[in-house]
């Protein structure tokens, strides 16, 4: 009868070194987590995310439309259908002309100096829509209009350049001539975020 | 007993579990099975013999004179080449070249293994007395009698031969004897065909293929008698002739020609090897197909008259694209063949790719491969016609030429720069009758789209090539002031490029001392705060299309990385030091610093506060707008092209509640765009932020309006000014406008998404706008959208209620508006 003796906690070893893997694993996720709720946490401060405002230069310029000058051509439409446009102001800033744009079709502007095309851009007579909405974040439509002003930045041209509306049937609506600037000796003054530098919601 | 289970327990508890071979073995054995991995798998990657590849010659570092004397004749993808014109007898597929070329690089096979996949050589007959029993039987019965043996009686002459009851030559002459034959004639037949082996033919193959000339009786003998006696067989002959010199020597130049119309691959890179521009075919004659300027963007699905167009820019571009890629068909809509060669263009011409044109990228399509036809529905000013004269024989034009020098009465001069303004779009050129530097830098771009030694001066022929190709244009937009628009920009491969200052000049800032940058690095890593990654990444993308500028050095990076240092002769690691960094941007083109950093080609949306007293304190409301906007797809992707912009007034900008219901808030937006345009601010879109406690707002052009009480609702009218309609009900009928817009707006919503009639569960099958949803992710129809019974593709959206996305339908429209204002 010298059989060895059983040993009942032979297993405890075993068990504790588990439990001791277990909770180290654990932990090491425990601590994952907590970076990981840090790291991407809300900032505290409204501003924070936002704080890399740019001078004018370092975001928003574009390298291949650089500021030079511009005319701000202002116009009214009219309700005379045989003239529909007429030119309220023209003013000269130091800005960005506006890209011209393809894909609107009602209309088209050019910008026509000593008999060369220098600008054309489609464009349409916006209607703008009133909306309310409801604290439960339902939209309700008030009102709508057609526009009754608009505003073209075209590249700076003479004094004397012809500026036309053609239809979308090519037939020019509106003609006349650029005259009467007012110039303002303007310089960039904005803030500016890179799209890249804003730290999303 | 029990307390010394329990001493024990402690004891295994306290110290390490005893070291013990059988748990220790299979942990070993991994570990060193892993470990031979590893080392075999460097192995294989940086030591198999052919390293080189026409990457280096041609697309990389090395000059094309230095690519045709010394790195094409011992490049892996030459080896390749040769393999095939000795194997197969003809050039190889671009897909098969570039299979075997990376399988020869990686080590993945051998020249020896690749050519036994090529020889189709018939093996040498063999003599009688080489042939089996079974061989001996069946060509007896096929060349004495004339027929396939019977199993029957090819068991039975197999038996006598083997239990040696009848030699061979009895079994000869009793087939002679059956076929009535002399046994001399029989042996005859057996023995035809086996001197005349297909070896000799081979050999001689191999001479003209692989040397250019014929074999010379004593080599063919030779290489045929190695075959036929099984000495060599015939891959290790094809392997023999296409490693020689004079197989290098002869395939080099002509090899490095085949070279120019393949791929520029990315050497040991699992990315798919990029295109170039392809072989022009001979298709010659003008496009027949109308496209007027202002072009169109051109993307997956466009088709010809879409976006209310009349004309066929579709097909005009392709049936241009068809000229370099024969894929392309001329079908009015954009096809993944067309994708394909856009993707080409864009490669070769070193513009983003993206597989969609620009309206630029479209000019410049037509005029590399011809002008379009003229729409008549788009309308041409009467100016066209250049009014300048200038006569054959043709004068040089360099800088300081005026009109009427040298003694001549014309005006070539101001021709030139006619044509230069208005038909190539470089806007910075003035008719002065005088070559000034902006005559100059047109005349640089010119030379570059034609791929001519860029001199800024035009030679007479060159002269008469603007006045052809030009006046032939209709007012197109090329692609200017873009250095590069060869194949092949890198620094030496180009002599004339040399001195140019680089069109297109780097905007991310990397300010001195540079850091060293490998695998890993990111952008403002180390403390950082300039984008030296994005730098560097912008310099090799001009010499490598794979790389992405992504402000991380990923696997491209790297490789375009090593290339860059077998260039400049140094070991390629893949990791840049801060010496290295310098010459990049010394070979390539400099970094912006932080001082002049420039970003290119950004959409400007612009915040515009009324009634605020000064910037900073409208900050604090425009930022959150700003997140919204930035979370919000497809703004969310698109962050590297976008900037926010931030102006404000203590004026309310004419702003005002609606007349009518109120809540319809609007501001005057003359007033604003005139304050943007003083502040000189960059404006596509504007928000103006109204400092108004009552809940309103307005959309529908550019410019919209939102008040401060109403922030959450601005992208709902932002998403206006982008083109989308509302995909809520209008529900009053008596509300102004209500009949008008049902009438004007709805049914020419973009993509259909309000889909202006009632869909039901077939509507993949209806023909109409919607066919793009079928595209798009979690698209399906839903009744109401503006009016009652019209349709919309989503359950939720932002342009139906307060809601956190766009629909996918709204996003497509929203980036396609994004795409054609990113050139």
């Amino acid at each position: 009868m010298s059989s060895a003796p059983v040993n009942p906690h032979a297993e405890h070893p075993k068990k504790q070194q588990h439990i001791i893997i277990l909770l180290g694993f654990l932990a090491i996720w425990v601590l994952v987590g907590i970076w990981l709720y840090v790291s991407n946490s809300q900032p505290a401060s409204d501003d924070v995310g936002l704080s890399s405002y740019n001078s004018p230069k370092n975001a928003g310029l574009t390298a291949d439309n650089p500021v030079s000058k511009i005319l701000l051509v202002g116009m009214v439409t009219t309700n005379d259908p045989t003239k529909p446009f007429a030119i309220k102001s023209i003013v000269q800033y130091n800005a960005y002309p506006d890209n011209q744009d393809v894909t609107k079709k009602q209309y088209l502007l050019e910008v026509v100096e000593a008999g060369n095309r220098v600008y054309a851009s489609y464009f349409t007579v916006p209607v703008v829509i009133g909306e309310s909405f409801d604290s439960d974040g339902t939209i309700k439509r008030a009102e709508s209009n057609r526009a009754t002003s608009l505003t073209f930045r075209v590249p700076r041209v003479k004094d004397g350049s012809d500026i036309l509306v053609r239809n979308s049937n090519g037939d020019v609506v509106f003609q006349d001539t650029i005259k009467n600037v007012k110039v303002v000796n303007n310089k960039p003054d904005y803030q500016s975020v890179a799209g890249e530098d804003v730290q999303d919601n | 007993m029990n307390k010394a289970v329990k001493n024990t327990d402690t004891t295994q508890l306290a110290s390490p579990t005893p070291f013990s071979w059988r748990r220790a073995l299979p942990i070993i054995a991994f570990v060193a099975l892993a470990g031979a991995f590893i080392i075999w798998r460097s192995f294989a990657a940086t030591g198999v013999p052919y390293r080189y590849s026409v990457y280096y010659c041609n697309g990389g570092a090395i000059s094309q004179v230095d690519s045709d004397k010394t790195c094409a004749p011992v490049s892996s993808e030459a080896l390749a080449y040769r393999l095939y014109l000795g194997g197969l007898g003809r050039l190889p597929d671009k897909s098969g070249i570039v299979y075997w070329r990376d399988a020869l690089i990686k080590g993945s096979t051998t020249p020896e293994k690749m050519a036994q996949k090529f020889v189709r050589v018939e093996p040498a007959s063999k003599s009688t007395t080489q042939l089996s029993d079974s061989e001996f039987v069946t060509k007896a019965y096929t060349a004495v009698l004339g027929k396939q043996p019977d199993a029957a009686g090819r068991k039975y002459w197999i038996d006598q031969i083997k239990t040696k009851k009848k030699s061979r030559s009895t079994v000869i002459a009793y087939f002679a004897s059956k076929a009535k034959i002399s046994v001399v004639d029989a042996n005859a037949r057996m023995a035809q065909g086996q001197t005349k082996s297909g070896n000799e033919e081979f050999v001689k193959a191999l001479y003209q293929n692989m040397l250019g000339r014929a074999g010379d009786a004593k080599g063919v003998a030779y290489w045929t008698k190695q075959l036929d006696s099984r000495t060599s067989v015939p891959a290790a002959v094809l392997v023999a002739f296409a490693s020689g010199n004079e197989a290098k020597t002869y395939h080099g130049p002509g090899f490095a020609t085949y070279a120019k119309t393949l791929p520029k691959p990315t050497v040991l890179s699992s990315t798919p090897a990029t295109s170039g521009m392809g072989t022009r075919t001979t298709t010659s004659g003008p496009n027949p197909y109308a496209c007027g300027a202002p072009y169109p963007t051109i993307s997956s699905g466009t088709k010809d008259a879409s976006t209310g167009r009349t004309d066929k820019c579709v097909s005009a571009v392709q049936y241009n694209l068809r000229k370099a890629n024969p894929n392309v068909g001329v079908t009015g809509v954009v096809d993944a063949n067309t994708i394909a060669a856009i993707r080409n263009f864009q490669t070769y011409f070193k513009q983003p790719v993206t597989g969609s044109l620009t309206p630029k990228q479209v000019g410049g399509v037509a005029a590399v491969w011809g002008a379009y036809a003229v729409s008549p529905t788009v309308p041409m000013t009467a100016t066209a016609t250049n009014p300048y004269a200038c006569n054959a024989p043709y004068p040089t034009l360099s800088s300081g030429t005026k009109d009427a020098s040298a003694g001549r009465t014309d005006k070539c001069v101001s021709a030139v720069q006619f044509y230069f303004k208005n038909m190539a779009a470089q806007r910075d050129v003035i008719v002065s009758g005088t070559i000034d530097s902006a005559t100059v830098t047109s005349i640089q771009n010119f030379q570059r789209l034609f791929k001519l030694p860029v001199t800024g001066t035009l030679t007479p022929a060159q002269v008469e090539n603007v006045i052809t190709i030009l006046g032939a244009l209709p007012n197109i937009s090329v692609e200017a002031n873009n250095s590069g628009t060869g194949s092949n920009s890198n620094p030496g491969s180009n002599g004339s490029n040399a001195g140019d200052q680089p069109k297109d000049p780097n905007p991310y800032a990397c300010n001195k001392p540079y850091p060293a940058i490998g695998n890993g690095t990111k952008d403002a890593s180390n403390s950082r705060t300039d984008k030296c990654v994005s730098a560097v990444q912008f310099d090799l993308k001009k010499a490598t299309s794979g790389v992405e500028v992504n402000g991380t050095i990923d696997a491209a990076s790297v490789e375009a990385i090593k290339a860059f240092q077998a260039y400049i002769k140094v070991k390629a690691t893949g990791t840049l030091t801060a010496a290295q960094v310098e010459k990049l941007a010394s070979a390539y083109g400099p970094f912006a610093t932080s001082e002049n950093e420039v970003k290119k080609g950004r959409f400007n949306i612009v915040m515009i506060g009324a009634g605020f007293s000064s910037d900073e304190s409208f900050k604090v409301v425009a930022n959150g707008v700003i997140r919204t906007f930035s979370s919000t797809e497809p703004l969310a992707s698109n962050k590297a092209n976008i900037a926010y912009n931030v102006i404000s007034t203590p004026d309310s900008l004419g702003c005002a509640m609606g007349t009518t219901v109120g809540r319809a808030a609007a501001c005057d937006y003359t007033k604003a765009a005139a304050l943007a345009a003083s502040r000189g601010v960059p404006v596509d879109r504007a928000i103006v932020i109204w400092n108004q406690s009552e809940y309103g707002g307005t959309g529908g052009g550019n410019y919209v309006t939102i008040t401060t009480s109403a922030l959450p609702q601005a992208i709902h009218e932002w998403g206006h000014s982008m083109g989308l309609v509302d995909e809520y009900v209008y529900e009053e009928s008596s509300t102004p406008g209500y009949a008008q817009y049902y009438t004007d707006k709805e049914p020419n919503a973009i993509y259909g998404q309000c889909a202006g009639r009632a869909l039901s569960s077939d509507w993949r099958d209806t023909p109409g706008p919607w066919q793009v949803w079928k595209d798009l992710s979690n698209v399906n129809w839903y009744t109401g959208c503006t009016a009652p019974s019209w349709s919309r593709p989503s359950d939720h959206s932002i342009m139906r209620e307060q809601w956190n996305s766009f629909n996918s339908v709204s996003i497509k429209v929203i980036q396609d508006a994004l795409d054609k204002e990113f050139h």
